[in-house]
């Protein structure tokens, strides 16, 4: 739709949205933001990803992602969400789909809590605020490995 | 710090900017639900997430003055959050204030520039509550340890490096005890990772390390301990110890990531000669091992390094530890407030342009049934589609048919001819019939299938027809509930507003707030916010007596107001009500004598009392306050409720309290209409404000004092003919005339029509410019037929239309005379 317009016709690089049959990688988005769900979209639909989906809260997140399951590739996850945090929702992911790859979204001095998620198996975390690149070059590390 | 924000996205600046405002408005909630609960953990929580997306938004959006002001709110918050800091009324009052610093900066970012008050006094205030030292994040106060810890560190790995030359740093027995919990076929790496201190969250490597090694394999000890790692310290090198069946090179990709590995070396851990490994292991199976281990100990430089492990090491001490990414940001504010702006500069401009549209958050919910709806338009779209062609083949058919039918008549006549000369001839009359029957007897049924057919097809199309029908009205609905907005929008400034009030005129007040989630129309929200301000702000100053006098009444020393709204048919309803001292029947009509709103010897029930109160220029405040008390407040309370189709009444007992209500019309798009005809023209009268409706005689309108009145159930009713208000010639000595009754409260008319035609659902068109000063019309509509009709507007016709007839009256008169 839209998004084919905003791709770079500069060179034939191809997308890092897509996978290598061509079609794009879905990406569920978690976060109470809608500024931030609202970026990371922009920043993800630019390289050709796709937006399964948005939730605003964990509880949000695991009803979506099963409810996706299997046509989700990848999460992201902010970690303070009202009604359910973005570490609790991780786990419950995780519980429903041990290879579920979720990348955390943290804020500067949530050591602990991104440390905790990692261990829990989150994929990678980003820290905000949201770089471009940054997003990128991590969530692109996660799908691949 | 971010190379995302681009200057020419509006989108997402208009993003920032309406949830900047819910941030904010959430933070001063909170901080009012602390002020009362200084435990409630959600409200802390709560507080602590808005200020902290706030920052993080503003960070982004390169508003570095509303960052890293949010940033040392975000911090008090954290301090409040982790017990460090007692709440009290002084840092409530400060963050009040704060948020208040924070409005100003997002209104001067909309506004495209950027704010340059001066901050610093409450940015010692608050920063006055951190506690400076010790405290666990303060980078200040924990870079010695961090410091000493590196130190003591370095020199551990330096004291183990020559005995990594047999053991890679374990002893025998470690490297025994490892090998008895590892599978046969797995091998033990001893994975060396030097982390990337200049990474925002530097303290997390080790932790992300441990994740993904633990995804591998079993990870058997870390260097320093797991726990160590889990603390908030960065360690420039980790030593993990592995044990895996997966090759090294694996290890090595995953190990890749960028700022945060700056390389990584891999060696295996020799298989010493143990008990077990010897058990399980024959001497030649040692033996290519050992050997292996040679080769195998090769050290993977990583093509990523950037710099050379020596060199970061030894930049490290002279940094005398980690400056932690907070320490980064305060100093920064501190230096970079004045120089900071220009990078941001670019930016603004469009900032101001854009933020003044108003943004609307709609369920997606309403949205997905919106488009349910409109596909289902498409399908009777579809539908009509084929509908025509059908009834294009019946027109076809009944074309053919007739043909066909014409023919046979001429044919028929022919025949009748040829029968009557037969007849002449002597035939016989019954077989002559019969004949003819026998020819022509299918003329009688020529039409009967199609017919049916064409029965069956207005069937069909009346269906479907009726079924867009529906779809439209609830794709009206649809349309209409995406602009309904819960009240609380407006309902959530309200505790502040109290709080500040009751503060300044030293009362205590609790507000009560009730039915938030009711929902309006966005633009009847809008134009709500003020009125209610008004009411509230009247309860807060006239109504609610001072503690001391609230006690010697014998009340809780705190008085109460209630803010409720709830749904009432096709109406809103909105109380505000307080247990204060209600209204001074007396006093009301001695100022209303006062300012010459009534004559003194009028004798006054309670309800006109306290509807005088409306008046404009009431007030029986005996000091004016700053707060309300000049007279102004309560008749633009009704004007601007009037203005929106509603209506405010206010009940009081003397004592006990105030109760004002406003009812509203849920939506000011589409209304209820009553419609009526005067001469030839259709007016449409709303039907909120219709009471009800006579049939009466000419004699029954009676004349006192120039007014025409009639009467209703004992009441008297002053009328107004709309045909002489509009001069619309029509007749006028009729059996029978029409009045519909209309008013809010004590306020009623009569109008008299020439008939009723029936309710409908009226669809509001503003009138153009050139009309809006007609008085008494409130709009124009168009009816189901394309005509036009015009809409009453009911409180201006209250208020202008005695005047009008009445000096046509006189005008009248004079002429007679």
């Amino acid at each position: 739709m839209k998004t084919k317009m905003d791709f770079p016709a500069i060179n034939d690089r191809r997308p890092e949205g897509l996978k290598e049959d061509g079609t794009p990688y879905r990406v569920l988005i978690v976060d109470d933001s809608m500024f931030v769900t609202k970026q990371i979209g922009q920043i993800l639909t630019s390289e050709g990803f796709e937006i399964a989906g948005v939730a605003s809260d964990g509880q949000e997140a695991i009803d979506k992602y099963k409810e996706l399951y299997p046509n989700v590739d990848l999460v992201t996850m902010d970690i303070t969400m009202p009604k359910m945090d973005g570490v609790t929702a991780l786990e419950k992911i995780m519980e429903f789909d041990k290879n579920a790859k979720v990348v955390m979204i943290s804020a500067l001095g949530k050591q602990d809590l991104v440390k905790k998620s990692l261990l829990l198996g989150a994929k990678n975390y980003i820290v905000k605020p949201l770089d471009r690149k940054k997003v990128l070059e991590r969530i692109v590390m996660s799908l691949k490995k | 710090m971010s190379d995302y924000l681009d200057p020419n996205n509006e989108e997402l600046l208009k993003d920032f900017f309406s949830e900047a405002e819910q941030q904010v408005a959430q933070l001063e909630q909170n901080i009012l639900v602390l002020e009362h609960e200084p435990s409630n953990r959600d409200a802390i929580d709560e507080m602590f997430r808005a200020a902290h997306t706030l920052k993080g938004a503003a960070g982004t959006v390169q508003m570095k003055e509303l960052a890293s002001f949010t940033h040392l709110v975000e911090d008090v918050m954290d301090a409040i959050r982790n017990g460090s800091v007692q709440v009290n009324e002084r840092i409530i009052d400060v963050l009040l204030s704060s948020i208040d610093v924070i409005k100003t900066m997002l209104k001067s970012r909309m506004e495209g520039s950027i704010y340059t008050g001066d901050i610093s006094s409450i940015q010692n205030d608050l920063e006055s509550f951190l506690p400076s030292k010790g405290r666990a994040k303060t980078p200040v106060g924990s870079a010695k340890p961090i410091g000493s810890k590196i130190e003591s560190k370095k020199s551990e790995v330096e004291e183990k490096k020559p005995a990594s030359q047999l053991g890679k740093g374990l002893s025998e027995y470690e490297i025994l005890e490892m090998r008895e919990v590892v599978g046969k076929d797995q091998e033990i790496y001893q994975i060396k990772v030097r982390f990337d201190e200049s990474n925002p969250m530097n303290t997390v490597g080790g932790i992300q390390v441990f994740a993904i090694l633990k995804n591998l394999g079993q990870v058997l000890k870390t260097d320093p301990d797991f726990e160590k790692l889990y603390e908030d310290n960065f360690y420039p090198e980790v030593i993990y110890y592995l044990a895996t069946n997966q090759p090294i090179t694996v290890i090595q990709d995953k190990l890749v990531i960028p700022d945060v590995v700056l390389g990584t070396t891999i060696e295996s851990v020799p298989q010493i000669g143990t008990k077990k490994a010897g058990e399980r292991t024959t001497p030649e199976s040692i033996a290519p091992s050992r050997v292996g281990t040679e080769p195998q100990t090769k050290t993977h430089p990583v093509a990523t390094e950037p710099v050379p492990f020596s060199l970061a090491k030894s930049s490290k001490p002279s940094e005398a530890g980690e400056p932690s990414a907070e320490e980064v940001s305060r100093v920064g504010r501190s230096i970079e407030s004045p120089e900071g702006r220009e990078p941001t500069k670019p930016s603004s401009p469009p900032a101001g342009k854009i933020a003044q549209g108003s943004i609307l958050r709609v369920d997606s919910r309403r949205i997905d049934n919106l488009l349910n709806l409109v596909s289902e338009v498409v399908i009777s779209k579809a539908t009509f589609n084929q509908h025509v062609s059908q009834f294009s083949e019946t027109l076809t058919e009944f074309q053919n048919l007739h043909a066909v039918y014409t023919e046979r008549i001429k044919a028929l006549f022919d025949h009748i001819v040829n029968t009557l000369q037969a007849h002449n001839m002597g035939g016989v009359a019954k077989e002559l019939k019969s004949s003819l029957m026998d020819k022509y007897g299918d003329l009688f049924t020529l039409f009967e299938d199609f017919e049916t057919k064409f029965k069956g097809n207005v069937a069909r199309f009346r269906s479907t027809s009726q079924n867009l029908g529906r779809i439209a009205g609830e794709l009206q609905e649809g349309v209409m509930r995406i602009r309904m907005v819960p009240i609380s929008q407006i309902f959530s400034r309200f505790p502040r507003l109290v709080r500040d009030l009751s503060r300044s005129l030293q009362k205590k007040i609790n507000l009560v707030i009730e039915g938030e989630e009711t929902e309006l129309d966005k633009s009847v929200i809008e134009d709500l916010l003020d009125p209610l301000i008004h009411c509230v702000r009247n309860a807060i100053d006239h109504g609610i007596e001072d503690p001391d006098e609230r006690k010697a009444k014998g009340k809780p020393e705190e008085g109460t107001i209630h803010l409720r709204a709830s749904n009432e048919g096709n109406l809103i309803v909105i109380e505000v009500s307080d247990d204060g001292k209600g209204i001074d029947v007396e006093a009301v009509r001695q100022r209303a004598i006062e300012r010459g709103i009534i004559h003194p010897n009028k004798s006054l029930s309670d309800v006109e009392a306290y509807n005088l109160i409306f008046e404009p220029g009431f007030s029986t405040a005996k000091t004016v306050t700053n707060i309300s008390g000049r007279g102004v407040g309560l008749d633009v309370v009704r004007k601007q409720i009037e203005k929106l189709n509603g209506s405010v009444t206010v009940t009081s007992e003397w004592g006990k309290g105030t109760r004002f209500i406003i009812k509203l019309p849920l939506t000011l798009a589409i209304i209820q209409g009553l419609l009526v005809r005067v001469g030839t023209e259709r007016y449409a009268i709303p039907i909120t404000s219709v009471i009800d409706s006579h049939r009466i005689r000419p004699s029954d309108i009676k004349s006192i004092d120039n007014y025409e009145v009639f009467n209703v159930r004992e009441e008297v009713v002053s009328i107004l003919r709309l045909n002489r208000l509009f001069r619309i010639p029509s007749n006028e000595q009729q059996d029978y005339y029409f009045v519909v009754i209309v008013g809010s409260g004590e306020n009623k008319m009569g109008l008299v029509v020439d008939s009723l035609i029936g309710e409908e659902d009226v669809v509001i068109k503003p009138l153009k410019d050139g009309f809006t000063n007609v008085p008494g019309i409130a709009g124009a509509n168009i009816t189901g037929d394309g005509t036009v009709s015009l809409i009453i507007d009911v409180p201006q016709l209250l208020e202008l239309g005695l005047k009008r007839e009445l000096e046509e009256r006189r005008r009248r008169e004079a002429v007679i005379r």
